[in-house]
């Protein structure tokens, strides 16, 4: 075998040198920018409340521009404008009886978590541990838990498990972030002074329920099933001037009683505290 | 050969800068309109519940005569931009190229036959001066924060908030966020407006991704002689004098709804209205016409356009 | 063999030379736009051969080709200067005319100025400071100063706060319904709209560009100004919004193409027939309510605490100043009640 030179082995050294850092580079801006900063060693996964990318904390009050009519008071009997319904949706709906509802202990069927981000009102967010959002409700004074789970334990996300069914149901969430798979048609303009930092911002919660007691969309007795689900997008929107809104994109899919998803996106304005902050019982007349 | 460092520390950041801005997201395609909140489809002429409007805004409000809309100059004027959110039809959304570059330089929302496109300049220019005219669609410009691009338009047309309800003046700047997750694409549009709104007017609306085209794009449009004395008596102005408007109890005695919060104003988005209007509000007897929940909506299919102008018959 | 601290050195020299990278390539160019800002002054291109500047008291209308440079108004004396070297940047040519759409100071304030760095078109004007002896015709070599001849009239009358030197009065004028000529390619109709503002109000019709400035007539800041004082009344002024109507072209039927009259006013953003429309209706508007009001046997107090702007106080009314509400209210009530008097 011919003997490798010095010089030959220290071109192919620098050759192997290039190629390396090119692919390393290429991989490195494949993730969020924030992963390559810092220690190239591999970390341990943050706890959800420490990987946020926004913060939902604090409190939030319903901004009522849409549907009016049939959020701020009750509606008619049998006024399902807006809705489509299927026939067994309609037979329940034609079919419900307030005074019934009052009668059974049933004020909170229409705060099940498919209608209560709907419900006029307040809603309170704090973190009650590392992994879960706890979302108070003045309106009905309810409690919804929306849990991250580790990525590997999620399963079915959309599955029911065989837990209880409850008016806010089993919440499973989970933060997205900005990704850059940027398709390659695309080539972005480039970035002039005052456009956002190169960094990506922002993300939004993605949360879906399941194992929900069958409840009303309305307060006029539009129901939905026990097998609806819920996928929702939590977004946040702070505004130059200082302004906070939070959207949340609502799809809840109940074969049984909704032809189509039924896709709402309610609004809130962030509050600077909860002094206005004013719990009322459930009630299944107004 | 020997690499030196400089070089290969070359090499690293020409790979660096050639890879693209991270978190944009495409936008292109047909969004066809899914939710199902009432982004003003109400059939009543006077209802602005939930509306903030100032009193100047409500005063106009009331005094509109929708026989306004018959005057030749009106019969083929667009949506404002705030319409998009409001109106009944798909967002067709297509990316436009620096011809050169072919770099992004503008997202354009199509238009339908009755609201102007939106060009959503991407590249950083500015607004155009207080003096200079203004257009049905106005002049938008975009940036993206994080995956969600942020757009504000000014230098808009006065113009409908809600369809025939309520106006945005020539004033409004309108602030959109396009937050698209998977299928789906939110819109959120806040509407400030000096003139006509005393806080801002935020709605939201829900589009999902379809292999559907829009079926009603920009269309040509001819006035004609609708109302006569309009035409005769070019100088008139339909309007309706205060306390004169006939439709002003419509809400109130279809729904029970108390006239004070028919008339709107920003009181009204608040949950606390409704301890202000509990007393005054007894649900109305069963609904027996128009009560909705029908089976599902086809696809838009939009009325075919009039020959001409908005009173002419529809074509056969 | 690359040690440790060479390729540590390599790594830092990489990350500073993608930054570097990073910011040139975030140092674009612009998509250029179509204004300027000019020492205060906005300066909008509506026409290839048109310019509004703005900011300068009332506007000012650039009209520019082979002959010259013709101006509608001249803003504000203190203006004078920042509204030359506004024009300056656009175009070298002598300004021939300065047309005026009134006698208000914030219109013919820079009339002197201007009119000196211009250059009459007329028999015997060579550059200025050729030593000629004064020329009435040619204005002494400068530019032209046209106007309405009630525009000259008010101005050798007044006194006091609103008396004008004689050198910002106009040099030719004209007493009857309209004075046209043919400059710069152009059909220049300047038309006399009796008794709106003023009884001195011209509008200047430019039937190629398709552009009229109405001078104030038209002020999208405000109520329309009716000085009655100078002959303004309710009724020219309606009269004159509608008449601008006529000569008024939307974009039918392809409502998206942005060719289409344009209106530049006397004050504030141009205009097109459609908001013309949105003027003359509030004005109409407000006309109306005050006339239901006076038919009901109201009094001026009752009229003007019944608030029958409502719906356009933000956007037209003032509760101070040279021009408030009130004072408009005032004047059209006074109008209609002195017609519904002539009539009983």
């Amino acid at each position: 075998m011919k003997p490798v030179r010095r010089g030959d082995a220290a071109a192919m050294r620098g050759f192997v040198l290039v190629i390396a850092s090119v692919l390393v580079g290429m991989v490195l801006l494949d993730r969020p920018v924030d992963a390559q900063r810092g220690n190239p060693q591999p970390q341990p996964p943050r706890a959800p409340r420490a990987a946020a990318p926004i913060d939902l904390t604090g409190y939030w009050v319903s901004i009522v521009t849409q549907d009016w009519r049939w959020r701020m008071v009750t509606p008619a009997k049998g006024d399902y404008q807006g809705l489509q319904l299927t026939p067994a949706a309609r037979k329940v709906a034609d079919a419900w009886d307030l005074a019934r509802d009052e009668a059974a202990g049933e004020q909170c069927k229409s705060y099940g978590a498919p209608a209560l981000m709907s419900v006029p009102g307040r809603i309170h967010i704090t973190w009650q541990d590392d992994a879960t959002l706890k979302v108070d409700t003045d309106a009905g004074m309810q409690t919804r838990l929306l849990r991250f789970a580790p990525a590997e334990s999620r399963g079915d996300v959309k599955k029911p498990s065989d837990g209880p069914r409850t008016w806010q149901g089993v919440s499973q969430a989970q933060w997205l972030t900005p990704r850059p798979n940027v398709p390659l048609q695309l080539r972005p303009a480039d970035r002039t002074a005052d456009t956002p930092p190169l960094r990506p911002t922002g993300g939004s919660l993605r949360v879906v329920t399941t194992n929900l007691r069958a409840g009303y969309l309305r307060k006029n007795g539009v129901p939905y099933s026990e097998n609806t689900v819920m996928t929702e997008h939590w977004d946040l929107y702070k505004r130059p001037n200082g302004e906070e809104w939070l959207t949340i994109t609502t799809q809840i899919d109940d074969p049984q009683y909704l032809p189509n998803a039924r896709l709402v996106a309610p609004i809130f304005k962030k509050e600077p505290d909860g002094s206005r902050w004013e719990p009322t019982p459930c009630s299944a007349r107004w | 050969m020997r690499v030196k460092p400089s070089v290969l520390a070359v090499l690293v950041a020409v790979a660096s800068s050639a890879a693209p801005v991270s978190a944009q997201v495409d936008l292109t395609g047909t969004w066809q309109r899914v939710a199902q909140n009432d982004n003003g489809f109400s059939r009543e002429p006077v209802d602005l519940m939930g509306m903030p409007l100032s009193a100047d805004g409500r005063a106009k409000a009331l005094s509109y005569d929708i026989a306004a809309l018959s005057a030749t100059e009106r019969q083929c004027q667009m949506y404002p931009p705030y319409y998009a959110l409001v109106g009944p039809f798909p967002l067709q959304i297509v990316m436009v190229p620096d011809p050169i570059t072919q770099k992004l330089l503008a997202w354009k929302i199509l238009g339908w036959g009755d609201r102007d496109e939106t060009i959503i300049w991407m590249d950083g220019r500015p607004h155009p001066s207080k003096y200079a005219p203004h257009s049905h669609g106005g002049f938008t410009t975009g940036a993206w924060e994080g995956d969600t691009l942020t757009a504000v338009t000014t230098h808009a047309k006065l113009g409908d908030i809600k369809r025939h309800r309520g106006f945005s003046s020539d004033r409004a700047t309108l602030t959109y966020r396009f937050s698209r997750h998977g299928d789906l694409l939110t819109v959120v549009g806040i509407l400030e407006d000096p003139v006509y709104l005393a806080e801002p007017f935020v709605l939201t609306e829900v589009f999902r991704l379809s292999t559907n085209m829009n079926n009603f794009p920009l269309t040509a449009c001819e006035p004609i002689e609708e109302l006569p004395h309009l035409h005769e008596n070019p100088e008139i102005a339909p309007h309706y004098l205060p306390g004169k408007n006939p439709s002003i109890n419509e809400v109130t005695q279809k729904y029970n709804i108390p006239l004070e919060a028919v008339l709107g104003g920003p009181e009204t988005m608040y949950p606390e209205y409704r301890k202000k209007i509990k007393d005054k509000y007894v649900m109305p007897p069963p609904c027996k016409q128009g009560c909705g929940g029908g089976p599902p909506l086809q696809t838009q299919t939009p009325p075919s356009p009039p020959a001409g102008g908005r009173g002419a018959p529809p074509r056969k | 063999m690359m040690n440790r601290r060479t390729i540590t050195r390599s790594v830092l020299t990489a990350v500073c030379i993608a930054a570097i990278g990073v910011a040139i390539a975030g140092w674009d160019e612009r998509a250029i736009a179509w204004q300027e800002v000019s020492d205060g002054l906005d300066v909008v291109q509506i026409r290839p051969n048109f310019h509004v500047i703005g900011g300068a008291g009332g506007n000012v209308l650039v009209q520019i080709g082979p002959e010259g440079v013709i101006l509608v108004d001249s803003g504000r004396t203190d203006m004078a200067d920042k509204v030359l070297a506004a024009i300056r940047g656009i175009t070298k040519l002598p300004i021939r005319y300065i047309i005026n759409t009134s006698m208000d100071g914030d219109h013919v304030g820079g009339n002197d100025r201007l009119a000196r760095a211009g250059l009459s078109i007329l028999p015997g004007a060579v550059a200025a400071g050729a030593g000629l002896n004064d020329d009435l015709v040619s204005n002494s070599g400068r530019a032209s100063v046209l106007a309405h001849e009630n525009v000259l009239t008010r101005m050798t009358e007044a006194k006091g706060p609103q008396a004008l030197p004689f050198a910002h009065w106009p040099t030719k004028t004209f007493a009857f319904r309209q004075y046209s000529m043919y400059l710069n390619g152009e059909g220049i109709q300047v038309i006399h709209m009796p008794a709106a503002h003023t009884d001195g109000d011209t509008i200047v019709f430019f039937r190629r560009g398709d552009v009229i400035a109405t001078g104030d007539i038209i002020d999208t800041t405000r109520w329309p100004f009716i000085d009655t004082t100078r002959g303004g009344t309710v009724q020219g002024e309606l009269d004159a919004l509608n008449r601008l109507m006529d000569m008024s072209i939307l974009n039918v039927p392809i409502q998206w193409n942005p060719d289409r009259t344009f209106l530049v006013p006397g004050h504030g953003h141009v205009y097109d027939k459609l908001d013309l429309l949105e003027y003359r209706d509030a004005v109409t508007t407000v006309r109306d309510r005050v006339q239901d009001l006076i038919d009901q046997g109201k009094t001026l107090a009752q009229v003007k605490a019944a608030d029958p702007t409502l719906g356009y106080r933000s956007q037209y009314g003032a509760d101070s100043g040279p021009w408030t509400t009130d004072m408009f209210v005032e004047v059209i009530y006074n109008e209609l009640a002195a017609k519904k008097g002539k009539k009983e």
